[in-house]
């Protein structure tokens, strides 16, 4: 069993995101492979580097992967502009691709036809922070909500779900502005000057990882601590500037992560990839960056498959999942994890925190695990929403199918009640 | 309320555009100036910028960056980046003052690639800051909004170096010869003036500024190592909206440029950046020498 992928193995967006997610993937493999691999294959992962930024050059290497005819199976890279366009080709070529790192769901729903037949999505996508967002929003009773967002991709997803979602909500809320800088931006005292003039009760900030440091610092420096801002992924390894100035980040900063170990930790899928991803990582443990979840769940799935079909036919795959009955072990559910047969999703989740800092963790920013709101799919997308947006014909999939799939999600929301939130299994030191 | 904004928004954008000018125009006053006197389209400038940057992330931590001990970071930070600029001077861009522009175009743009590779593999990829020194730190209100304080700074530094340029320039001999060079470097040499030392201390005058400039910005964070592209693009259409080799025309122009990029953020949040270059084509159609250049170059 061949699998391909391109990472931004160069650490462009830093080194927690794809370097560390895939040390971890490679151990899983090995650790896999150990035990007898998918199906009693033995399975390769082969990463090349993607050239982060580059979309043609991203591209280019999967091309030149499919027409190697070497690879069973495609895992999607790290941009999310280059994980949009990638499954019209793979799909043209008669392979699955499996998303990893990047997933941006909405764009992907509004673009099935192009390629999302043979697209299956374990991860986590923006789609989802977006919505577990918004709900934290909508439950602290903000009405008023500012958005900045860089301008690109991620961010504009980013804000479409958040902005949606918080809507429909909150019907009496508002968006009272709305800023994309762009990507590289440094100055954001600018933008944060019209985000102040709307008088918020709080901002969206797609910003992530080390990006947001710029617009912690004018943030604060602005004297704005007293609005509340949800920021991205907040926990990542490569978080240095963190180390140096903790002080740098303003009160009532919250963070949306799609994969905070602290809960992943805590169910029986997650406890394993998490002791792979710190075995792998030694540097950063007990932290485990949000990403190698993604890649670890993309493994999973696909061990899934190919034990319960045989083989690695995109076909056969697509034929299980959309009969509604296929689950696998994910990291995100303490049972086994539904796909969605209409949208070939995975029922994952994620969570928003509060930022605190613990002294005792190789980077110290991280989230007060008694604040996260853990927000799965089944909480945030309804299955009439999920037909709307898909852009397929919703007929296609069987009302048995559906109620099957109800039941695997029933199961799931049923053995996780009560296990996350305000239960963290590391507390803070 | 005006064009879709309070007057007190305005006054807190202009001054805001004021603190994103001075950044600029402390990147383009190098930039012009060795383009003046070199006749080099350097792309690689907004890398020196950049190095500055990652030079000052390095220097606090064994000097630190307190009210004191900042200066000297800037300073060392703006030095070593003075120093770097020799070294391509004189081995890299020297041989290819006479070559055709795309030459200079690729020899200074691969300067970006490479420098941007160095600086990835000695700090990484990732964003970097240094703190805010303590006189610099919070904000100053001003109309109902809060500037931080070291935007402020940024103006005054920009304001000192325009002074110290222009004295520089115009109030000394070796500014006279800076001058001389810019209009005609042949007759220059053959009055005498090693023209070729000449070009490397402006190129680390240049440079030196870059660094400066570099260092200072640390205080609000930076993204990683590719602000070396958009600061060489942002610098390259003030010298232009100036006026080539013009550093009272790079001055009005960052203030044009900074005014501009905040403005747009009232009128049009998804385009600043097409505002910038909105003006730079008006600016160009009505005087294609650009504000204060000369019609011959």
């Amino acid at each position: 069993m061949n699998i391909f992928a391109a990472e931004d193995l160069a650490a462009v967006i830093g080194r927690a995101i794809a370097p560390d997610a895939v040390n971890a993937a490679k151990a899983y493999v090995d650790t896999l492979n150990q035990s007898g691999g998918m199906g009693g294959c033995n399975v390769v992962l082969d990463v090349v580097e993607e050239t982060f930024g580059d979309v043609p050059a991203c591209l280019r290497a999967y091309r030149d992967a499919i027409q190697s005819k070497k690879y069973d199976v495609f895992f999607g890279p790290t941009n999310s502009a280059c994980m949009f366009a990638l499954p019209e080709l793979t799909t043209a070529a008669g392979y699955p691709v499996l998303s990893g790192i990047a997933a941006d769901h909405q764009p992907y729903l509004e673009n099935f036809g192009k390629g999302g037949k043979y697209a299956f999505h374990p991860s986590v996508s923006t789609f989802m922070e977006g919505r577990a967002a918004a709900r934290f929003a909508a439950e602290n009773g903000w009405k008023k909500v500012g958005i900045v967002a860089p301008n690109y991709a991620y961010g504009q997803d980013a804000a479409k779900s958040f902005r949606e979602y918080f809507l429909k909500l909150v019907p009496d809320g508002e968006i009272v502005t709305e800023q994309f800088p762009e990507f590289d931006e440094d100055n954001f005292t600018p933008f944060i000057n019209q985000i102040a003039e709307s008088e918020p009760d709080g901002v969206f900030s797609a910003y992530f990882g080390p990006f947001i440091v710029p617009f912690w610092k004018q943030w604060k420096a602005a004297g704005l601590e007293q609005i509340p801002t949800i920021g991205g992924l907040i926990v990542l390894a490569t978080f240095e500037v963190a180390q140096t100035s903790p002080g740098d980040i303003p009160a009532n900063s919250y963070g949306y992560d799609r994969a905070p170990w602290q809960l992943l930790e805590q169910t029986p899928v997650g406890q394993i990839q998490t002791e792979a991803a710190r075995a792998a990582n030694p540097d950063s443990a007990p932290i485990v960056s949000s990403f190698a979840y993604q890649m670890l769940n993309a493994i999973s799935m696909t061990k899934a498959f190919v034990e319960q079909t045989g083989a690695a036919d995109p076909e056969a795959w697509k034929a299980l999942v959309e009969q509604g009955q296929f689950a696998f072990d994910g990291a995100y559910q303490f049972a086994p994890t539904p796909v969605n047969p209409l949208t070939h999703m995975g029922d994952n989740c994620a969570a928003v925190g509060l930022v605190g800092s613990d002294d005792t963790l190789p980077v110290p920013v991280t989230y007060d695990p008694s604040t996260f709101l853990m927000s799965c799919m089944d909480d945030v997308l309804t299955q009439e929403e999920a037909a709307q947006l898909v852009d397929r014909d919703a007929s296609e999939i069987t009302q048995e199918a559906l109620d099957a799939y109800q039941a695997n999600v029933d199961a799931a929301r049923t053995a996780r009640e009560g296990k996350w939130n305000g239960t963290p299994a590391t507390p803070p030191s | 309320m005006i064009v879709g904004a309070s007057a007190s928004q305005y006054v807190v954008q202009i001054v805001t555009g004021l603190g994103s000018a001075a950044v600029l125009f402390l990147i383009s006053s190098g930039l012009t100036l060795t383009f003046g006197a070199l006749r080099i389209v350097n792309f690689a400038h907004g890398s020196l910028y950049m190095l500055g940057a990652y030079l000052a992330v390095s220097l606090r931590e064994p000097i630190g960056f307190s009210n004191g001990t900042f200066w000297i970071v800037l300073i060392l930070a703006g030095l070593g980046v003075a120093l770097a600029g020799v070294v391509l001077e004189v081995f890299f861009f020297r041989p290819i003052y006479r070559r055709p522009l795309l030459t200079q175009l690729l020899v200074t743009f691969s300067f970006v690639l490479i420098l941007a590779g160095i600086v990835r593999s000695i700090w990484g990829a990732e964003g970097e800051s240094t703190s805010v020194p303590p006189f610099l730190g919070g904000g100053v209100k001003i109309a109902g909004g809060s500037i931080p304080t070291y935007q402020f700074f940024f103006m005054g530094l920009s304001v000192a170096v325009a002074v110290g340029l222009y004295l520089f320039l115009y109030r000394t001999g070796i500014g006279r010869m800076v001058r001389a060079a810019v209009s005609d470097p042949e007759l220059l040499g053959l009055s005498g003036v090693n023209v070729r030392i000449l070009f490397t201390g402006v190129f680390a005058v240049g440079a030196f500024l870059a660094g400066l400039a570099g260092a200072a910005v640390t205080m609000q964070g930076l993204s990683g190592p590719d602000i070396a592209v958009r600061a060489v693009i942002l610098a390259f259409v003030v010298i232009v909206i100036g006026g080539l080799g013009s550093l009272i025309g790079a001055f009005v122009a960052s203030i044009l440029v900074g005014l501009a990029q905040d403005l747009g953020i009232i009128w049009v949040p998804e385009a600043t950046l097409a505002i910038v270059f909105v003006v730079l084509v008006v600016v160009l159609a009505i005087r294609p020498q650009g504000l204060f250049g000369s019609r011959v170059a």
